[in-house]
C-alpha cells in the first residue's frame, strides 16, 4: 500500500502598515519589525481555517474546495509570531496556496498579508527551517539596535518548544 | 535576484500632482516588498501615447528616483529603476519614443485596441508588452504576432495585481492571463504585481503557485520573475548607457559594479562612470590569483 | 527551415555583410557609387604583368628571361602576402606558447621560483628559446605610451569632464582600436578566466590575444570574445586617481577593428547575455 503523502506548508501573518500620513523609518530592522507584529485574539486556528476554506471556495468552488478539504489541518498556529503550519495533500498543496495568497483578511482583521514561506515534506523540517529564519530575523534585528529585543526574544524559545511537543506527539503515532 | 517590474506610480499625467501622501504610500510598497524578498524594483509611469510630452528633458522623467528614493536605497540595498508604459491607442497620434526613452530606464507598451497591438508588436522600439489584465484584451491574440515580438526580444508582462481587487477583475484577469500564455506558447513571459498599496504585495511562493495553476510550467514561473525579469533591465539600461550594445559605461568586476546593478554610480546625464583606477599595468595578470570562487 | 546555418552567418557573412542576418540588403541599389579603398594599383600591376607573362608571339624569344622573372611574380602576389601574415603570426603565437612551456618545465626541473633567475638561466643555456619568449616588458610602452594617448586625443579629455559628451564617446570607442590596450575579464561563461588582465596585442575576430604578466613567466593568451566582458580604463590625468571605466561586451564585438571603423552596430535581444548580470 503506498503511504498518505502530505505536504506542510509554514505561512506567516504579515501587517504592512497601511498609513500614509506618518514618515517611515526605513532601515532593514525597522522594515522588519513594523512588519512582524503580534497578531490580535480574533486570529486563532478555528478563524484561520474558516478563512481558508472561504477562501478555497470562493476562488475555486465547490469541486476545488472539496478537493483540498480531505486533508486540510492547521498544525500550529502562535498568535505571538503570527507564524503556522498548514498540512494539506501533495496534490493540493498548489491550490491552498493559492487560496492563502489571495486571503486579504481573516474574520474581522483587515489589512493583512497572508505570506506561504516554505512548503515541506516534513513537520520535522518545516520547524528547523522556521526556527532558523526566526533566528537569522532576530541576528538582523539585534545587530542594528538592542532596545527592540525582549519583544522578539521569545520567538526561538517558542518554537523550541513547539518542536518537542510535536515530537512527543510523532512518537505517540 | 528577484525582481518586481511594476509598481505604478501615482501619477497618471504629466499634468497630475503628486502629493507626499502617495509617495509615502509608494515608500510603505516599496518597503513591504523589500521584506518579501525583492531586490530590483521598477517604478512605472503609466502615460497616454497621444498626450504631449513635455520638451524638457530634465521634466520628462517626474519619478527622479535618486532625490526621492535616495535613502531608501542606500539603507536596504534595494535597486530601483524607472519605467514608462505607453497606452497605445491611436497609432496614428503617436510621438516618437526616441527622446522619452532616454529619459526611462525601460519603455513598455500597453495596447488597448486592435491596431495599437500591431504596431506594437511590429514597430516600436520597447522593452515589455503588458495588457489590461483587468478588462477585455483588445483583440484575440494570435501566435503569430505574439510570438514574433517575443522573438525579438521584447517580454509579455503578467500583472497579478488584479486578481487582488475584486471579483470581477479576478475572473478577466484568469482568462486574459489564460490567453498570454497559449498565444506566446509560454515563452518570454515575466510576472510584475502592479501593488498599488502594501497589502498587494505577495512573495514568490504565493505568485509561482497562482500562475502555475494558470497554465505556465512552474520552472518558467521562477525564471519569470528572475532571470527573464532581470533581461528586461538588462535590455532597458543597454538602450541608454551602452552604444548599441558593444561598449557599456561602467565595469563589471565584483559584485553591483555591471550596468544593471551599478544604479547610482552612473551619471545619468553624462553616461560616464568617474572611479579610481584599480588597473596598472604592473599588476600581475593571473586568474587564478584574484578570482575568488 | 529558412534559416541560414550559423557557421555559414557567424563566419562568412560577419565578415564581408553588414547585417549578417539579411544576407541582400534592398537599399544597397539605390546608394550612390561608393568609393572602396585601393591597394595602391598593385592587382593591376600584377594583371599587366601575368599579361606580360603569357607566351604569346611578340615574347616568345624572351622566354629564357622570363624563368628569372616569374620568381619576382611569386613575391609579389598580394594574396599571398595577406596569407603569409597571416601563418606568421599564428606560428608566432604558437612559438610564443611552446617556449613558455619549455620554460615552465625547465624552472620546475631546475626548482627556479623567481622570474629574473629564471630568465638568467635561460640565456645562459639556452639561447634559442630566450630569444623567441614574450617579455611583458616590451609591450608596456605600447601601452602607457601609445594606446593611453591615442584613446584620450580620441576622446578629447581634458581635465575638466564637465564638457564631457557620453554618449560621443561611447560611439567613438565603439570604432576605436583596442591593439594595445590593458584589458581584464570581468564577466565570462569560462569562470577561470575572470580577473585574467593583459595587454592586447593582436585584435582578431573572434578573439582578443594579450599578454599577459606572470608570476614566474610572461605569456601569449587568447582570450574567445564570446561569452566574455572585458573592462578597461581611461585615466583622466596623470596626476590623480580617478578614470573613466567602460567594457566591452564581447558578445556584440565580434569584429576586427578593420571591419569595426564605419560599421552601425543594431541591438539585438540579449538572451544570450544573463551570464552578464548573474553573479
Amino acid at each position: 500500500m503506498v503511504r498518505l503523502k502530505s505536504r506542510y506548508i509554514l505561512f506567516e501573518i504579515i501587517f504592512p502598515p497601511t498609513d500614509t500620513n506618518v514618515e517611515e523609518s526605513v532601515s532593514k530592522a525597522d522594515i522588519l519589525l513594523s512588519h512582524h507584529r503580534a497578531s490580535p485574539a480574533d486570529v486563532s486556528i478555528k478563524s484561520i481555517l474558516q478563512e481558508i476554506r472561504r477562501s478555497l471556495s470562493l476562488n475555486l468552488g465547490d469541486y476545488g474546495s472539496a478537493k483540498c478539504n480531505s486533508l486540510l489541518q492547521l498544525k500550529y498556529f502562535s498568535n505571538k509570531t503570527s507564524t503556522g503550519i498548514i498540512r494539506c495533500h501533495r496534490e493540493d498543496c498548489d491550490l491552498v496556496i493559492m487560496a492563502l495568497m489571495l486571503m486579504s483578511k481573516i474574520g474581522d482583521v483587515d489589512g493583512l498579508i497572508v505570506n506561504p514561506v516554505k512548503v515541506s515534506g516534513t513537520i520535522k523540517k518545516i520547524e528547523q527551517f522556521a526556527m532558523r529564519r526566526n533566528s537569522k530575523i532576530l541576528n538582523i534585528i539585534k545587530c542594528s539596535q538592542s532596545s527592540h529585543l525582549s519583544d522578539n526574544d521569545f520567538i526561538i524559545n517558542d518554537f523550541k518548544k513547539i518542536g518537542r511537543e510535536n515530537e512527543n506527539e510523532n512518537e505517540d503515532d | 535576484m528577484l525582481v518586481d517590474l511594476n509598481v505604478p506610480w501615482p501619477q497618471n499625467s504629466y499634468a497630475d500632482k503628486v502629493t507626499s501622501q502617495a509617495v509615502n504610500n509608494l515608500i510603505k510598497t516599496l518597503s513591504t516588498l523589500h521584506m518579501l524578498g525583492y531586490t530590483h524594483i521598477a517604478i512605472n509611469f503609466t502615460v497616454n501615447h497621444s498626450e504631449k510630452f513635455p520638451n524638457d528633458v530634465k521634466l520628462l522623467n517626474p519619478i527622479d528616483i535618486k532625490r526621492r528614493f535616495g535613502e531608501l536605497m542606500d539603507r536596504t540595498g534595494l535597486k530601483l529603476y524607472s519605467r514608462i508604459t505607453l497606452i497605445i491607442d491611436d497609432p496614428s497620434k503617436g510621438q516618437s519614443l526616441s527622446k522619452i526613452s532616454q529619459a526611462f530606464d525601460i519603455v513598455a507598451a500597453l495596447p488597448i485596441s486592435e491596431k495599437g497591438l500591431t504596431l506594437s508588436t511590429t514597430n516600436l522600439d520597447i522593452d515589455l508588452l503588458t495588457f489590461q489584465y483587468g478588462s477585455r484584451l483588445p483583440t484575440f491574440l494570435k501566435h503569430k504576432s505574439i510570438c514574433s515580438c517575443v522573438n525579438r526580444g521584447v517580454k509579455l508582462e503578467i500583472v497579478y495585481g488584479y486578481a487582488l481587487r475584486d471579483v470581477q477583475a479576478r475572473r478577466q484577469f484568469v482568462s486574459n492571463v489564460r490567453s498570454v500564455i497559449r498565444s506566446s506558447r509560454s515563452r518570454g513571459i515575466v510576472i510584475g504585481s502592479g501593488a498599488m498599496s502594501p497589502l498587494e504585495c505577495r512573495n514568490i511562493l504565493g505568485v509561482t503557485s497562482l500562475i502555475k495553476n494558470l497554465g505556465l510550467p512552474s520552472d518558467r514561473c521562477s525564471k519569470a520573475m528572475g532571470d527573464l525579469a532581470s533581461l528586461v533591465l538588462l535590455n532597458g539600461r543597454l538602450r541608454n548607457k551602452s552604444h548599441k550594445q558593444t561598449i557599456v559605461t561602467g565595469g563589471g568586476s565584483g559584485d553591483g559594479d555591471d550596468v544593471v546593478n551599478d544604479v547610482q554610480g552612473i551619471d545619468d546625464v553624462q553616461t560616464i562612470k568617474v572611479v579610481k583606477r584599480s588597473m596598472d599595468a604592473e599588476q600581475l595578470g593571473h586568474a587564478s590569483k584574484r578570482h575568488k570562487p | 527551415m529558412d534559416r541560414t546555418q550559423t557557421f555559414i552567418k557567424d563566419c562568412l557573412f560577419t565578415k564581408c555583410l553588414e547585417d549578417p542576418e539579411k544576407p541582400f540588403n534592398e537599399n544597397r541599389f539605390q546608394d550612390t557609387l561608393l568609393l572602396l579603398p585601393t591597394d595602391g594599383g598593385l592587382t593591376s600591376r600584377l594583371q599587366r604583368q601575368q599579361r606580360k607573362s603569357k607566351l604569346n608571339l611578340d615574347n616568345l624569344q624572351k622566354v629564357s628571361q622570363l624563368e628569372s622573372a616569374d620568381k619576382q611574380l611569386e613575391k609579389r602576389d598580394y594574396q599571398r602576402i595577406n596569407k603569409n601574415s597571416k601563418i606568421a603570426l599564428r606560428e608566432y603565437i604558437n612559438n610564443c606558447k611552446k617556449n613558455t612551456k619549455k620554460c615552465l618545465k625547465l624552472a620546475y626541473e631546475n626548482k627556479i621560483t623567481d622570474k629574473e633567475d629564471l630568465l638568467h638561466y635561460i640565456e645562459e643555456k639556452h639561447p634559442t628559446i630566450y630569444e623567441s619568449l614574450p617579455q611583458y616588458v616590451d609591450f608596456v610602452p605600447m601601452y602607457k605610451e601609445l594606446w593611453i594617448n591615442y584613446i584620450k586625443e580620441l576622446l578629447n579629455i581634458t581635465k575638466n569632464l564637465k564638457t564631457f559628451n557620453g554618449s560621443l564617446a561611447l560611439l567613438k570607442l565603439s570604432m576605436a582600436d583596442y591593439n594595445g590596450a590593458l584589458l581584464r575579464v570581468t564577466k565570462s561563461k569560462n569562470k577561470t578566466l575572470i580577473g585574467l588582465q593583459g595587454i592586447v596585442i593582436w585584435d582578431s575576430q573572434k578573439f582578443f590575444i594579450m599578454i599577459v604578466k606572470g608570476n614566474i613567466i610572461d605569456e601569449i593568451k587568447c582570450i574567445p570574445k564570446k561569452g566574455t566582458v572585458f573592462q578597461f580604463e581611461i585615466p583622466i590625468s596623470d596626476d590623480d586617481d580617478s578614470a573613466l571605466r567602460y567594457s566591452i561586451l564581447g558578445d556584440r564585438f565580434k569584429y576586427r577593428s578593420v571591419d569595426r571603423a564605419g560599421r552601425k552596430f543594431k541591438s539585438r535581444r540579449c538572451d544570450d547575455m544573463l551570464y552578464y548580470i548573474q553573479n
